[in-house]
């Protein structure tokens, strides 16, 4: 994916086979959504959360041409938006997505000492995923949750008032557990997406996602 | 030096309506149409507003965003107490996106507008890298210009400026480097809006922003050259032009397009003896401003190393270098042995000039008819069904007329390849006056350039059925009815016939959707409904059968002029219009004893009853479909071949005359339409060729027929005398964009 | 002619050669004991010293590291008014570099009998390439020995001539005409 490289290839790449691995469901789900836009165009960000579920938490070329061909839109113009925004995965991230928020209330309250603890813990920096696939660290602007800061939000849950001490019963937490993926994300976006109809945001949904987080790791 | 401005658009092309408003541009009073844009509105008025990213062809929606198009505008208020005050808007706004209204008063030059300039051009200065010397861009370059006309002095940033890898190759043609884009999104645009294939977008924001192509793949357009000129800034260049001169080293010459009919305008850039460059060159009623990458970039030819530069001789098997004296003492001693039994092919890349005096050679010199410009494997018979029943040739419509049409039906052609120009104008047609477009065609191709993108029906159909689909679709039109046409009388034969093609049959024999064929006769009722004919018809052993019901839809529809059938090489219609034909002197005159077509010229050729042959400029080794045939005639007989480069139909000569290339020589060329179109010579290769009238008339005086010609220029005036459709057409009226023939 | 005319005009005469073998004698002495300098020099011999300004043959220059500071920008040409330089530009690749960027002269020439030495191609140079220097001996015995290429302008590269990598980056374009 050229977007996330450093530069661009020496001379210009093959055009990536096409994968077509949206199931059925997806489509099904895709096509609902995009009933609540005016336009097809228009129902391209819900399509990509929908690729990068299919395609395992990222989003890689044949993932936006596929959303392109069923969207009736230009390659180009699907990686510009997938590109625009920067909560889409483009690389492969690990099976638990750590996104510490940095903004200023954590930050405050010690979220760069969790940021580097977790550096120390995980024996990678900040954007880099371990190697064995588990974990990928990175940085996250302001959670919406400043009462429980420090945040550290992965998958579709919220993990609050974290500190440089419980980190470790963080990781311990996810390493046996498999609720918290990409995946599991960008399905319940999706999920939201498809609840909400044509009415405003999800705002509520989120809220209550948050007011529970998992117990263990409010400590 | 090259003139190179951001448009060359000289007139307003978005005047919505008839209706006029008075505006004031600086104190300056003008009347222009209601909601033109300010920029167009303020030329009326003789003043330049800057800009970058505005394009008069491009769809504004998104235009706005490089802001070097601000002006003070005041509108009129009422006040409460009805009295009316001009009111000045508080912020400057954009020219490009603001309507003109009644009463309107707009500023371009106040101090607060200059000092806004002078902010946009040293934020846009802000990471476009001063290097100048080294770009292609450099000398003509809208951001230099405007920079030194409204920008400041110098910077107050000292930040070091991002860095990206320099010359990106986008694709084979298109090196684009990243540090000099300003983010006009012009190229973007034009991908999405012009040409189509959308390859080029804005990848990431912000700071990051960049322009690029999905997953790094090559740009892979027919028409990517384009981008080049759009461009306000050196990022997107020319890979066959990168480094090779500079915009003040350069001359610059008005000529014609000579790689397809279409007859693009183009600027030929030269320096010394060797062209550098092709730019589009204004004509609205052929290519806009857009040239297509072939012509953009297809010259290596002009300048090739194989360039033929002497005349040859064959002796014993090899080519011997001669003078021309020799070379023309030996054609005249074999013109007069062969006592005028000699064939003339070719002549679709010449001028009219060189066609007018070629067939004059043949037919008062050599006293012979036989001549033909036709190589296709059916290309006898092209010309003919359309003139029998319609009276005219090849395209009913006018390039430009293909705009106004309701309906477009491209049959059998991969119009995009065939005819760029005509498929920019079909696109226009659909994107911007609201076209249907209908795709029929045995197959698709994967180009990324394509009507069938686009095409309200898409038609692909099993090979050989054309007349099934067309007579199912009379059919529909007719017996059926579907959009309650008016049945005259003379319309009951055609019903007769449309009436063994019920839809279901039609949708079994053509393998289609009866649900497509039914949407597209919907769709053809409408008129005016242009036809564009291709290939796939063209070279189809039912060529006249396919004419000839095509020609009963247009009959029943009432769009009996609107056939089109375009010719593929450069002055292939003039080489028609001027008799390069056995049967026709120019201006479709029969002769008394029409001569052999090419197949029967080859046929006797090769078995030996027509001694000479003079293959003008033909690739007859390489195209025409009989290769055995050829091999045999071209051996057998004493061939002169008139040529640029030593091609394949060049080996079996016998004797090789060099000729001139376009940007050699003046003359005109006719393009598909019927526009006849002057080109001007720009340089001398170093060589000795000549171009091909010369090279006629200088042998016909060795033959004791003396032409009356001198310059090219003098022909065209023969022409506009001699030949009935050429008259009126001189060097002095046919001006920067042509003139069509009667049609 | 009376004897008084004759014995006039001879003493006119010797009084005119005294005179004259008089100021010869006096320079030659005064050049002999040198009491006065001296304007005429012996050239070829000797050489007069060129002032600071002087601007004579062209010279493209070298960076420290021997890379030309040409970049076939052809400024030079479009800001000559004698029309008497022609650059054609090519690419530079990491196997073969000539320059530092992209671009480099493949072909530098100038045409000598046209030029008017009047410096507007130093001026216009955005590297500082280009630079007159004091090489004033400039004849020749055909027209073709005037086209001056690109070979015949440039600087000997460091590593050629040995020279100090200081001394040649020391000729920038301020003390060019040392």
């Amino acid at each position: 994916m050229s977007s996330t490289d450093t530069g661009h290839a020496k001379e210009p790449l093959p055009f990536p086979a096409k994968e077509g691995r949206f199931s059925e469901n997806a489509i099904a789900e895709l096509e609902e959504i995009a009933t609540h836009y005016p336009e097809r165009k228009a129902a391209c960000l819900p399509a990509l959360w929908i690729a990068q579920r299919e395609y395992g938490g990222h989003l890689s070329a044949a993932a936006l041409q596929e959303v392109a061909d069923h969207l009736g839109l230009s390659y180009t113009e699907v990686e510009g938006v997938a590109t625009f925004y920067s909560m889409y995965n483009l690389r492969k991230r690990g099976r638990h997505h750590l996104e510490v928020c940095t903004c200023l209330t954590c930050a405050v309250l010690g979220a760069y000492e969790v940021v580097h603890k977790l550096e120390n813990e995980l024996g990678v920096s900040v954007g880099g995923t371990t190697s064995d696939g588990e974990f990928t660290l990175s940085e996250a602007q302001c959670l919406n949750y400043c009462g429980a800061a420090t945040v550290v939000q992965v998958g579709d849950k919220y993990f609050g008032q974290i500190t440089p001490e419980n980190v470790s019963l963080l990781i311990d937490q996810l390493r046996n557990s498999t609720d918290y993926t990409p995946t599991k994300l960008a399905d319940s976006i999706v999920k939201l997406h498809l609840s909400n109809a044509s009415e405003t945001g999800g705002g509520s949904h989120q809220a209550e996602e948050i007011l529970n987080p998992p117990a263990g790791a409010m400590l | 030096m090259s003139d190179h401005r951001l448009t060359q658009t000289e007139a307003s092309l978005n005047v919505t309506g008839a209706d006029l408003v008075n505006i004031k541009v600086n104190g300056i009073a003008v009347k222009v149409p209601k909601g033109e844009n300010v920029i167009e509105a303020a030329k009326r008025a003789g003043v330049d507003i800057p800009y970058f990213c505005y394009h008069p062809r491009l769809s504004k929606g998104d235009a706005a965003n490089c802001r070097m198009c601000l002006v003070e505008v005041a509108m009129p208020r009422k006040n409460p107490d009805g009295t009316e005050v001009i009111a000045k808007m508080p912020k400057p706004q954009t020219g490009c996106t603001l309507p003109a209204a009644e009463g309107m008063e707009i500023q371009t030059e106040t101090p607060a507008i200059a000092r806004d300039r002078k902010g946009v051009l040293e934020f846009l200065l802000i990471n476009h890298p001063l290097d100048c010397p080294v770009c292609d861009r450099g000398g003509e370059c809208p951001l230099q210009n405007n920079t030194l006309f409204y920008g400041p002095e110098t910077s107050r940033y000292i930040e070091e400026k991002r860095h990206f890898p320099k010359a990106y190759p986008l694709s084979e043609q298109v090196v684009f480097d990243r540090e000099r884009c300003i983010h006009c999104a012009r190229c973007t645009r034009f991908t999405e809006d012009i040409s189509g294939d959308a390859q080029l977008g804005f990848l990431k924001r912000g700071a990051d922003l960049e322009v690029g192509t999905y997953a790094q793949t090559s740009f892979k357009s027919k028409f990517s050259g384009n981008v080049i000129e759009l461009c306000p800034v050196g990022a997107l260049l020319s890979r066959t032009y990168r480094f090779k001169a500079r915009p003040w080293d350069l001359h610059t010459q008005k000529s014609i397009c000579s790689q397809c009919s279409n007859g693009c305008n183009i600027k030929v850039d030269y320096r010394l003896n060797s062209l550098q460059r092709i730019n589009a060159r204004l004509n609205e009623e052929v290519n806009e401003e857009w040239t297509c990458d072939r012509g953009k970039f297809g010259h290596e030819y002009v300048n090739s190393p194989n360039r033929l530069t002497k005349p040859l001789i064959k002796k014993d098997g090899e080519f011997v270098p001669v003078e021309w004296s020799e070379a023309y003492r030996l054609l005249a001693a074999k013109l007069k042995e062969a006592n005028g039994n000699v064939g003339g092919i070719g002549g679709y890349r010449n001028t009219n000039e060189d066609l007018f005096v070629f067939q004059k050679f043949f037919r008062e010199v050599l006293k012979s008819n036989h001549l033909d410009s036709r190589i296709g494997r059916y290309g006898d018979s092209i010309t003919k069904p359309l003139f029998e029943r319609f009276g005219y040739y090849t395209m009913g419509n006018a390039i430009s007329e293909l705009e106004t049409m309701k309906t477009i039906f491209v049959l059998g052609a991969s119009l995009a390849d065939e005819q760029p120009i005509l498929f920019l104008r079909v696109r226009k047609a659909w994107r911007f006056k609201g076209a249907s477009v209908i795709h029929a065609n045995t197959f698709d191709t994967v180009d990324t350039t394509k009507v069938s993108d686009f095409a309200a029906a898409n038609l692909i159909y099993k090979p050989g059925t054309e007349i099934t689909l067309l007579y199912g679709l009379l059919n529909l039109l007719l017996v059926d009815n579907t959009n309650s046409i008016e049945i005259t009388p003379q319309m009951t034969s055609l019903m007769k016939a449309a009436g063994e093609y019920p839809l279901e049959k039609v949708a079994e024999i053509t393998g289609l959707d009866p649900k497509e064929i039914l949407k597209t006769a919907k769709l053809m009722a409408t008129s005016p409904t242009a036809f564009i004919v291709g290939d796939t018809v063209t070279e189809s052993p039912d060529y006249l059968a396919i004419m000839q019901a095509l020609g009963d839809i247009a009959v029943a529809t009432g769009n009996e002029k609107n056939i089109n059938v375009p010719v593929r090489e450069v002055n292939s219609q003039g080489a028609l219009e001027l008799g390069i034909l056995p049967d026709f002197a120019p201006g479709f005159v029969s002769v008394s004893d029409p001569g052999a077509n090419t197949h029967q010229m080859l046929t006797s050729a090769a078995n030996g009853t027509l001694p000479m042959l003079w293959v003008l400029g033909a690739k007859l080794a390489e195209k025409y479909p009989d290769r055995e045939l050829v091999q045999a005639a071209l051996s057998t007989a004493f061939v002169v071949v008139s040529e640029l480069e030593m091609t394949e139909t060049a080996q079996y000569a016998d004797l090789i005359l060099p000729a001139a290339s376009f940007a050699e020589k003046d003359g005109t060329f006719t393009n598909c339409e019927g526009r006849v179109q002057r080109i001007y010579k720009a340089f001398d290769i170093l060589g000795d060729v000549k171009p091909d009238w010369l090279i006629f008339t200088e042998i016909a005086s060795q033959m004791g027929t003396n032409f009356p010609y001198f310059s090219a220029r003098d022909i065209t005036l023969d022409l506009s005398k001699s030949v009935p459709s050429f008259t009126g057409i001189t060097p002095k009226s046919l001006g920067d964009s042509g003139i069509r023939l009667r049609n | 002619m009376s004897l008084g005319t004759f014995l006039k005009s001879t003493i006119d005469g010797a009084n005119a050669l005294r005179t004259g073998f008089g100021i010869t004698f006096r320079h030659y002495a005064e050049q002999q004991l040198k009491t006065k300098p001296v304007d005429t020099i012996q050239y070829p011999e000797e050489r007069r010293e060129q002032y600071p300004r002087t601007r004579w043959r062209h010279v493209l220059t070298r960076y420290d590291n021997g890379l030309e500071k040409c970049i076939g920008c052809s400024l030079c040409a479009g800001a000559c008014p004698a029309r008497c330089i022609y650059v054609q530009a090519a690419e530079n690749t990491d196997e073969q570099r000539f320059s530092p960027g992209e671009r480099y002269a493949a072909k530098y020439e100038i045409n000598m009998l046209r030029c008017i030495f009047c410096g507007f191609c130093q001026d216009a140079c955005p590297t500082g390439a280009i630079v007159l220097r004091k090489d004033f001996e400039l004849s020749d015995y055909t027209r073709e020995d005037f086209l001056y290429t690109k070979e015949m302008f440039l600087e000997a590269a460091p590593m050629e001539t040995m020279i100090p990598a200081s001394t040649i980056g020391a000729m920038n374009r301020e003390n060019a005409a040392k």
